[in-house]
């Protein structure tokens, strides 16, 4: 009796640690995001220009956006946007990570190299990487004219370019960040593991699959998750690079919710789409979660 | 290695500092010379300076634009307050996302005392109750609209209250790179040039080496100065009884034209973003484009960076001719306390003193006859006369009509996905014209 | 001995071919800082400038009605308070989140987990009414507070982080009688320094370079950052991409210094090799 009790109190102290360490991190959360996201679910029963009373539609916004081409074609671009541009971004810089995470000379120089892009504002980078691409006079046209003597190719002018240039700019951009969560995590790894693991005679292609990746699980879970809310919210090179065009090739979800939103004064619409988008990242995450928990244990 | 880097990287700061002191001495200097016209309480016309001396209170002017346009809006309130001693003018300058903190403070009930908007966005605010009615202050300064340019007061005036005041309009013509004319031994189009001739000339001035153009004749913005004027030369009726109409045989014919242009290769197909002209700009610049029509916003750029001849026209002539109009208006936020020093301000921001402050940069026009005709206001190179002739035929009734919907950035949105698809080469014209109507009128104009 | 040389050598081709394309891109961006705007765009392109303009990094930080230094202490304002509570609240909630039971737990973190999949512009209006009101418009306040108290992705990062982290590590201290807080500041986070290091450069980073925030709540230009004064150098028409550059540069480098102390941290933690896994 007197045990179980020093347990459940040993149990509720922790319990109480718990929530002390969490309470601020809470308050704030529920103060300036979830009073926000909850006006704006309501919003989103309202048709409201951001300047009169908003007025009760009822669920018209969610009707109108289910028969919204637009907004189904940005959908669209925007799962291909995740599909092409998730793999692409994790596989480079879990590599770079890799590259990096041994003994090198000069590592600490290449690791300040590799994070340099990262670094740059993204408007900066969006402004840049619209000149290197430009068809007449772009710097990337011109190599591969003089090089390979190749036709000039509009880059972010055609559409069958657009999505995939602005994805590669986008690796570019933050494949060193992701390599830096990486690279902390592979550096978390008890080194006696290797150790063991070399006595064993493990393959090093063994040791990548059974060892490392196994071990930073959390943190390619982590970066998985991240680049897919990422690239639902991607707003910026958009704006800058292309504003959508050409056609409605790079409308993306966040593009043409941001443009209904402050564009076109339709804020419950926008907020409309961020119930929607909602939605479908959180079952994306969910799915991935049940994946990766079963992975992680395994 | 590491500590080296550190060290340059120390020394590239400190460097940094120290530069950075040192101009900022340098532009002080700049201020206090110049030539700039000075202020005189004795001798102005500004018709408010007498009121101005009375006025207090505090004003705030919210605006955006470069950081050229700050400095410029900043002498303009340093010499009004020499005129009103008691009102203390703070300027908020925003350097980008302009309509996004405009609508955020609107929807705070936060508004600025004076504000900018652009032509297509008043109506919003004035059916929400936001702005002030100007109607009076135009009587109690009426220098406001003495001589002013017909037309340029209709896109603030709502039910016959003007609550938006044009600051100033910028005009669209054809930039021309006179060598390459000489080179191609063509003539220089004068001031009555036809669209035919224009198309001539294109097609004469684009230099091809096989396959590759080396030089266009000409070039086109996805942008909606370039779709109104080339319809609104054709007499086109683009925008009808609050819908859209630009598949009508008109509209068509003008927007036929840049596509044809693109297809005969004189003109290249305009990436997405030039629904800001900034890459087509460029390529005037370099020399890879001989015509190119845009505002007069790009002549502070073409004068520092253009290394030839160069001059404007007025955009050739279709069956008629129109020109767009393109304007920030300032308004009066309803809410402010300080209404009579706000209008005060205005009156002395529009009067020839305040303009001569802000014309000086050839960014922009101002919307009075008699000042279009000075060659203080409107400087040159390039001559003056492209843009004095097309004041005089400023304005479009479909894009007033478009404007006042308060829809027209949606509308627009669907303009440019479609047309670019054409530009493209995806879909032909006739069927974008016809996409947009239905698209347009079924989900913006229903 | 020889498979690690060779393995080694083939790691130093990657990592030079990688820092080779890493670096074009970047190397464009800085020979062009030092072009004139009319060399910038010259056809056919050239590398180096023909003349190279230290002015434009002059001009661009002494542009502005406060020079570049100032906007630069400004940014420094928001950014130094804003990462080091941030680190501080977001690894205790970390902890909390990986390492402590308690009832609710999956679900709560769930709810930090969801609040990053809400887009910004839908919070923009509401939490600017809520600061407005508290009187903090034209204040840093409204940049601050919100990551201060740890934000879902640094709290999501360093849970991620606790998790690989073995078992045994505090079960000893916790039968020592150690105290949570202890546990975390004298185990837990000498342990995480490569993921603090990472934090502090993420965190900075994101304050430093932020502009739509800046832009919504800040009037006065006595209080401009580094990011509205590059956006001066733009309007709706033309870029002056010279200054652009010129002062992006300038701006890299506090970002540059920040990363270089702090990579140094992301190694692997001594006292790891201590710990059985």
């Amino acid at each position: 009796m007197k045990k179980l009790l020093g347990k459940r109190t040993l149990k509720q102290k922790e319990a109480i640690t718990a929530f002390l360490f969490i309470l601020l991190p809470l308050i704030s959360l529920i103060i300036l995001m979830y009073y926000p996201i909850i006006r704006s679910f309501l919003i989103s029963f309202f048709e409201w220009d951001l300047l009169r009373e908003p007025t009760f539609t009822g669920i018209q916004n969610y009707k109108t956006l289910f028969k919204d081409e637009v907004f189904l074609e940005a959908l669209g671009n925007t799962v291909h946007w995740v599909i092409m541009y998730v793999p692409m971004s994790v596989i480079t810089s879990f590599a770079l990570a890799m590259l990096l995470d041994r003994k090198l000379k000069f590592a600490g120089f290449f690791r300040t190299l590799y994070y340099l892009p990262v670094v740059c504002p993204i408007v900066v980078v969006s402004l840049l990487f619209v000149w290197i691409y430009n068809t007449d006079y772009g710097i990337l046209n011109f190599i591969l004219s003089k090089l390979f003597h190749m036709d000039p190719i509009g880059w972010i002018t055609d559409a069958k370019y657009s999505l995939f240039s602005i994805a590669i700019m986008s690796v570019w951009k933050w494949a060193g960040y992701n390599m830096l969560i990486f690279l902390a995590a592979l550096q978390g790894i008890d080194e006696s593991l290797y150790e063991a693991a070399a006595l064993d005679g493990v393959t090093p292609s063994q040791l990548l699959f059974k060892i490392k990746i196994p071990l930073v699980m959390p943190s390619i879970y982590f970066v998985m998750l991240t680049a897919v809310i990422d690239a639902f919210q991607m707003y910026t090179e958009i704006f800058i690079m292309t504003k959508g065009g050409p056609g409605y090739s790079t409308y993306t979800v966040s593009y043409y919710l941001w443009s209904n939103a402050f564009e076109y004064s339709k804020m419950g619409y926008a907020c409309a789409m961020a119930v929607v988008m909602f939605v479908i990242i959180m079952a994306v995450t969910l799915v991935q979660n049940k994946i990766m928990d079963k992975r992680i244990e395994v | 290695m590491k500590k080296n880097l550190k060290k340059t990287l120390a020394l590239v700061m400190a460097a940094t500092l120290v530069a950075a002191s040192f101009a900022a001495c340098g532009s002080k200097e700049k201020e206090e010379g110049g030539d700039k016209p000075t202020v005189s309480k004795e001798n102005t016309n500004w018709e408010g300076a007498e009121k101005a001396a009375e006025l207090e209170g505090k004003l705030t002017y919210m605006h955006s634009g470069d950081d050229y346009e700050r400095e410029m809006y900043a002498n303009v309130f340093k010499s009004y307050m020499e005129y009103a001693p008691n009102v203390e003018v703070e300027q908020m300058y925003v350097p980008s996302d302009y309509d996004t903190k405009l609508k955020t403070l609107a929807a705070a009930g936060n508004l600025p005392d004076l504000f900018w908007s652009g032509e297509a966005g008043i109506r919003a605010y004035n059916e929400a109750g936001m702005l002030s009615d100007l109607t009076g202050y135009l009587e109690e300064y009426p220098q406001l609209t003495e001589g002013i340019l017909d037309g340029v007061l209709d896109f603030g005036n709502f039910d016959g209250k003007q609550v938006a005041f044009p600051k100033d309009w910028t005009s669209y013509v054809m930039y021309l790179n006179l060598d390459m004319f000489k080179e191609a031994g063509v003539e220089v189009p004068t001031n009555d040039w036809t669209i035919d001739e224009y198309k001539d000339l294109a097609a004469k001035l684009t230099k091809k080496s096989g396959d590759r153009v080396d030089v266009y004749g000409t070039a086109i913005n996805n942008y909606r100065a370039d779709w109104v004027n080339w319809m609104g030369n054709y007499g086109a009726e683009w925008f009808k009884d609050g819908k859209s109409n630009i598949s009508s045989p008109e509209a068509l014919q003008g927007l036929k034209l840049m596509s044809d242009l693109i297809e005969a290769g004189s003109a290249p197909s305009p990436g997405s973003v030039s629904s800001t002209g900034e890459s087509e700009d460029r390529l005037f610049i370099i020399g890879k484009v001989a015509m190119y029509p845009s505002g007069r916003w790009v002549i502070p750029s073409f004068r520092s960076e253009v290394d030839f001849e160069w001059d404007a026209r007025e955009m050739p002539q279709g069956t008629t001719r129109t020109c767009p109009f393109i304007c920030s208006m300032v308004c009066i936020a309803d809410t402010s306390e300080n209404k009579d020093a706000a209008a005060n301000l205005l009156s002395y921001q529009m009067s020839d003193e305040g303009l001569a402050l802000v014309m000086e940069s050839a960014l922009s026009l101002p919307a009075y006859s008699d000042l279009m005709e000075n060659e203080n206001y409107v400087n040159t190179p390039p001559s003056a006369d492209a843009f004095i002739n097309s004041s005089k035929y400023l304005g479009n009734a479909s894009q007033l009509e478009a404007s006042k919907t308060g829809k027209w950035s949606e509308y627009s949105s669907i303009i440019t996905a479609h047309l670019s698809d054409a530009f493209e080469g995806k879909i032909s014209i006739e069927e974008a014209v016809e996409k947009i109507d239905e698209q347009a009128n079924s989900t913006v104009f229903n | 001995m020889i498979k690690k040389k060779r393995s080694n050598f083939f790691a130093y081709v990657g990592v030079i071919i990688v820092a080779i394309l890493v670096i074009l891109p970047f190397a464009w961006m800085v020979v062009s800082a030092f072009k004139s705007q009319r060399e910038l765009f010259a056809f056919p392109p050239t590398f180096f400038p023909s003349e190279w303009k230290f002015e434009n990094f002059t001009e661009a930080a002494s542009r502005g009605s406060i020079s570049f230094v100032q906007m630069f202490f400004n940014t420094l304002k928001i950014a130094v308070p804003a990462t080091i509570f941030n680190i501080i609240f977001s690894s205790l909630a970390g902890y909390a989140f990986a390492r402590l039971k308690f009832p609710g737990r999956e679900k709560i973190f769930m709810g930090f987990l969801a609040a990053m999949m809400v887009p910004f512009v839908i919070t923009l209006i509401p939490r600017f009414l809520m600061f407005k009101d508290m009187g903090f418009y034209d204040t840093y306040v409204p940049l601050i507070v919100p990551v201060m108290f740890g934000t879902p992705f640094s709290i999501f990062l360093t849970r991620q982080f606790f998790m690989t982290l073995p078992k045994e590590l505090e079960e000893a201290a916790i039968v020592d009688g150690c105290s949570h807080v202890r546990i975390w500041a004298q185990i837990f986070l000498p342990l995480c320094k490569p993921i603090i290091a990472t934090l502090t450069v993420f965190q900075f980073q994101s304050s430093y370079n932020d502009f739509m925030g800046p832009v919504i709540y800040i009037a006065s230009d006595a209080k401009f950052t580094v990011q509205m004064g590059l956006s001066s150098f733009r309007n709706s028409f033309t870029s002056r991409y010279d200054l652009i550059m010129a002062g992006s540069i300038l701006a890299l480098i506090p970002v540059v210094i920040i990363f270089i102390i702090c990579q140094k941290y992301i190694v692997r933690g001594i006292a790891m090799s201590g710990v059985k896994g």
